[in-house]
């Protein structure tokens, strides 16, 4: 089975001369990830091998609808691939999370709380790739395209942190707890409410606010990994 | 007048909500670090905020209490703004425009009023029973744990859990129940707070 993931790498890496391997890739991906889901009954999105994938998939999938109108498609649609590959790669340093679900997550809301967290997670790196990207090519409709990947990550991630609090509550039963984590979440919640906002401004418009645009997945990585790496949480499993 | 005029335009501006929105940043950056470093935040989940705020030194909750104070002041900030912003957008035909910043904006004043009435007066208590065992409620009833039942995997771990308890009020039983995971046709809802009146017990793994 860990021989896909090496075989999705090497197809988003050809994917430098054909959109068709991408596709490919994904597909394979997606398989994996079914027959995953076929053999645990569930989403598999618990443990790093899992989730790191799924974030993989989730950055292929969205990397499409986003860059659909962009005229050079597929010179923007490659160097998203990079965090696909990075988080593909990572994933196949842990072993699969195979055991019973513990019953603290064997609630409706679990799975839609980890899923559109790893969509929103996905949407920030694409933005942060197109950030960079911007910041090369100086095109106006890259930086729009950033802006828009944060948007419909930020209603996303918004959304995730609703579902995760009805999660705690059947849980823990309290809807916030001051963890690294949840504290981790607000202010990635924080960081990109700030950069919808300056993005308004004279002053933060145009580089300053594809910047932040990079920056906030500096933090989307913290939270994601470094708390669980670094910090004692309760969220960790 | 002067002085109203200008908090006023401090309030609806764009840059005070960028300059709130860093410093607030800044402040809870700095704690989730601090946080590890102090023996008190063990006990942060234990009691209401406020409560545990006050009872505990400045030196440590320094943040907390700065951080209330740039929440305040971004709460004002997004009244102000919002109001400002459905005032201006009201002749726009396109009303998906003028609500989904506003849905955000209600979603986060929401949050906030929810987090403030339970600083002041929430409760949460934690216990550790076993089968056999009793407990005595906030609102007087005392709580039997009759049986405590778990099913266990092949690897030893916990899948599901119930426990079957008796309710009393003055010597007297008045209610049975079993709290159990419930399942309803796809969706499983595991330790739903039972709520019983006023309190809420919450049926736990010892070792989550």
């Amino acid at each position: 089975m860990m021989v896909i993931p090496i075989i999705a790498v090497v197809l988003y890496l050809l994917g430098y001369s054909r959109t068709f391997f991408i596709v490919a890739g994904f597909l394979l991906q997606a398989a994996y990830m079914f027959s995953r889901g076929m053999q645990l009954g569930r989403l598999p999105i618990v443990g790093p091998h899992d989730t790191l994938f799924f974030m993989s998939v989730s950055t292929v999938l969205f990397a499409f609808p986003i860059t659909y109108k962009l005229k050079n498609r597929r010179q923007v649609l490659f160097p998203l691939m990079g965090p696909a590959i990075f988080f593909t790669i990572l994933s196949m340093l842990y072993r699969p999370h195979d055991l019973p679900l513990p019953p603290v997550f064997k609630t409706f809301w679990f799975e839609p709380h980890v899923a559109m967290s790893f969509f929103a997670y996905a949407l920030f790196g694409i933005a942060a790739v197109l950030g960079i990207l911007a910041l090369v090519s100086d095109e106006d409709k890259i930086e729009f395209t950033q802006y828009k990947a944060i948007l419909v990550g930020y209603c996303l991630f918004s959304t995730a942190m609703v579902f995760g609090g009805i999660w705690a509550y059947l849980a823990w039963g309290t809807y916030w707890l001051w963890t690294p984590k949840e504290l981790w979440t607000v202010i990635l919640w924080l960081f990109y409410s700030l950069y919808l906002h300056a993005r308004l401004t004279k002053w933060w418009v145009g580089k300053p606010s594809v910047i932040l645009g990079i920056i906030g997945f500096v933090i989307v990585m913290f939270a994601y990994l470094g708390v669980s790496l670094f910090m004692k949480s309760s969220h960790t499993f | 007048m002067k002085t109203f005029r200008s908090a006023f335009v401090f309030f609806l501006s764009l840059r005070t909500t960028i300059i709130l929105l860093l410093a607030l940043l800044f402040l809870l950056l700095y704690g989730s670090f601090a946080m590890p470093l102090n023996e008190e935040f063990q006990f942060l989940n234990a009691v209401p905020l406020l409560q545990w705020m006050t009872n505990n030194s400045f030196s440590i909750t320094w943040w907390l209490w700065a951080s209330l104070i740039i929440l305040s002041l971004l709460t004002v900030n997004t009244f102000f703004c919002s109001f400002e912003s459905l005032i201006k957008k009201r002749e726009s035909s396109h009303w998906p425009l003028i609500i989904s910043p506003q849905v955000i904006h209600a979603g986060f004043l929401f949050i906030l009023l929810a987090h403030l009435l339970s600083s002041y007066g929430s409760f949460k208590g934690t216990t550790f029973v076993s089968r056999g065992a009793s407990l005595q409620l906030p609102n007087g009833l005392t709580v039997l744990f009759d049986s405590i039942n778990t099913d266990i995997d092949t690897s030893g771990y916990i899948r599901e859990w119930s426990a079957e308890i008796k309710y009393f009020q003055q010597g007297r039983q008045i209610a049975t129940d079993v709290m159990l995971t419930v399942l309803f046709d796809s969706i499983n809802t595991a330790q739903q707070p039972f709520v019983q009146e006023r309190s809420g017990d919450i049926l736990k793994d010892r070792s989550a």
